[in-house]
């Protein structure tokens, strides 16, 4: 036998033991594998599941971070990935094709009920904050005037109630709210008020107009950093306008046979989750730079949700 | 005299044609809701005037101060400065105009007026420098053969430096206006509107109507003002 030969025997022998080796390192019970979008939330959402879950013992991976939300439903749909965090509004538009729903619980079924039959995707219990468009005041402004919600809003001004700094109602909002179907024009027809004047800049700096008083209220996103860095208040919006995105842990059912006690830990997770704790986790990751994952951990240990 | 008319009436009319059409087709045929209301007369009025008003107040404010500073620095007492303000302004120009709109909000805060400042400064540059190197390339013999005549230093300036920097002063204006037209359209992120709230709207609602009329106004405001500060030019200097 040449030396050449032996070599190459004894390469594939390598090989094949090597991978026997692998193979046998697998471990027995499955894991599961959490992924996520690639923005802040996202982020600390999927961090929370993990620690969680690892904190219950069950073997987990972390594959957060994977991009946009195609990329993630792909991934889990395929099986990369066994959870990640989806938001009812989104998934209802985007993969059910569904239209637009204005009422939190009626979009957490459809959608639910829906991915449940067609793709065997559980939804877990859903949060109670919903990240999507909201109007904002700030907090002493709102407290002094008593108005909590859209509809307080709407009455004052159309009573002519005195504005706060700048001395008019004034509303600051980005490009694509303005344009919209269900923007601000419609907003102001659905409630019946007309802001006094309105002025266009971008998504980023809304917050920071009224913050800095050159705005009396303006529109966000309603689990953004800035609402709890600025002290700014979401007005609720009592009448159901904007669309609904509340999140939800969306897992594969193979993996829920596998691990029956997953929904246990992470429904009450999930619940606890309103406006304000995502806005301040996100502040924390997002100003105050912690990584997502410290976030969630001190988040989970505060609420006695792991040791 | 039909040529004048042409050159003055005909070709603007056409280039205001253009646009024209592009928007009252739009305002007429939109596809949906959104690009219904974001191209009306009214609101597509409004942004032009938004635009033009930070276009003149910021233009006629730079060349003010760029065609004044430049020939300060021109002046042989300020000379070395000069020579230094030019590499300034050089560098400056380097600074996109994104940035400084951005560095001026977090000065001054948002609204039309810090745009007007801010595109005012952006354009002092060009017509600055412009102006410096216009008058000091203006050939040495020439002033010297002025002074011999007799001429006092301000006689020199406006009858040999001015007249011979003319082109390149025009040059730096022309310039000036061509970036001016392009970065007003940034002002919308700053809240101070203009034609850049129809195009940074339609790509935030992948509205590709929306975008187009922005874009063409903007780009014919722009083609449109150059080609006249040039024909005036020439005008100017048939006459001197």
């Amino acid at each position: 036998m040449s030396i050449k030969r032996l070599l190459t025997l004894s390469l594939v022998l390598m090989l094949l033991v090597g991978s026997l080796f692998v193979m046998g390192c697998e471990p027995d019970e499955p894991t599961v594998t959490v992924g996520s979008k690639e923005f802040t939330e996202q982020l600390i959402l999927g961090q929370i599941a993990l620690v969680a879950l690892e904190d219950a013992g069950i073997p987990t991976e972390d594959e957060t971070n994977l991009g946009g939300t195609v990329i993630a439903r792909e991934a889990l749909e395929r099986g990369d990935i066994n959870m990640y965090w989806e938001y009812t509004g989104t998934a209802l538009v985007e993969f059910m094709a569904h239209e637009v729903i204005t009422d939190p619980e009626e979009a957490y079924a459809t959608i639910s009920e829906w991915d449940q039959a067609e793709n065997d995707l559980v939804w877990l219990e859903k949060t109670p904050f919903n990240n999507t468009y909201t109007v904002m005041m700030r907090q002493e402004d709102a407290d002094e005037m008593g108005i909590e919600t859209i509809s307080d809003l709407a009455e004052a001004i159309n009573e002519g109630v005195e504005a706060p700094e700048p001395g008019e109602w004034t509303f600051a909002t980005d490009h694509e709210y303005e344009a919209r179907d269900d923007g601000l024009e419609q907003l102001q027809v659905h409630y019946g008020f007309e802001f006094e004047s309105y002025e266009v800049m971008d998504l980023g700096i809304t917050y920071g107009a009224l913050n800095d008083g050159m705005h009396a209220t303006a529109m966000g996103f309603a689990t953004d950093a800035r609402i709890a860095e600025f002290n700014l208040v979401n007005l609720a919006d009592d009448q159901e306008f904007h669309p609904v995105y509340n999140c939800s842990p969306v897992v594969r059912q193979e993996i829920l046979d596998e691990y029956p006690e997953i929904p246990d830990i992470l429904n009450p997770i999930a619940a606890a989750l309103t406006p304000e704790v995502m806005s301040s986790l996100n502040m924390k990751v997002d100003l105050e730079e912690e990584l997502p994952r410290e976030a969630a951990e001190e988040w989970l240990r505060e609420e006695g949700f792991i040791e | 005299m039909l040529r004048t008319l042409w050159v003055w009436i005909g070709i603007p009319l056409i280039m205001i044609g253009i646009a024209s059409a592009i928007v009252i087709y739009s305002v007429n045929n939109p596809p949906d809701t959104i690009v219904a209301r974001m191209l009306t007369y009214e609101r597509i009025f409004r942004v032009i005037r938004e635009h033009m008003g930070l276009l003149l107040v910021s233009m006629i404010g730079a060349t003010i101060v760029g065609v004044a500073g430049g020939i300060m620095l021109s002046r042989p007492s300020l000379y070395r400065i000069g020579r230094v303000m030019e590499t300034l302004v050089n560098i400056g120009q380097t600074v996109p105009s994104l940035a400084v709109l951005a560095l001026f909000y977090t000065i001054l805060g948002l609204g039309f007026r810090v745009a007007v400042f801010a595109l005012f400064l952006y354009s002092i540059l060009p017509i600055l420098r412009n102006t410096f190197a216009g008058i000091d390339g203006v050939e040495h013999s020439i002033i010297e053969a002025a002074r011999g005549m007799g001429m006092r230093p301000l006689r020199v300036l406006t009858k040999i430096e001015l007249p011979i920097a003319f082109p390149i002063i025009v040059a730096g204006l022309r310039t000036a206006i061509v970036i001016n037209v392009g970065a007003a359209t940034l002002a919308t992120f700053i809240g101070g509107g203009g034609l850049g709230d129809l195009i940074v709207t339609g790509l935030s609602v992948h509205r590709d109507m929306i975008i187009v009329n922005g874009a063409v106004i903007a780009a014919i405001t722009a083609i449109l003002l150059d080609y006249l500060i040039g024909k005036a030019e020439e005008r100017v200097v048939r006459w001197s």
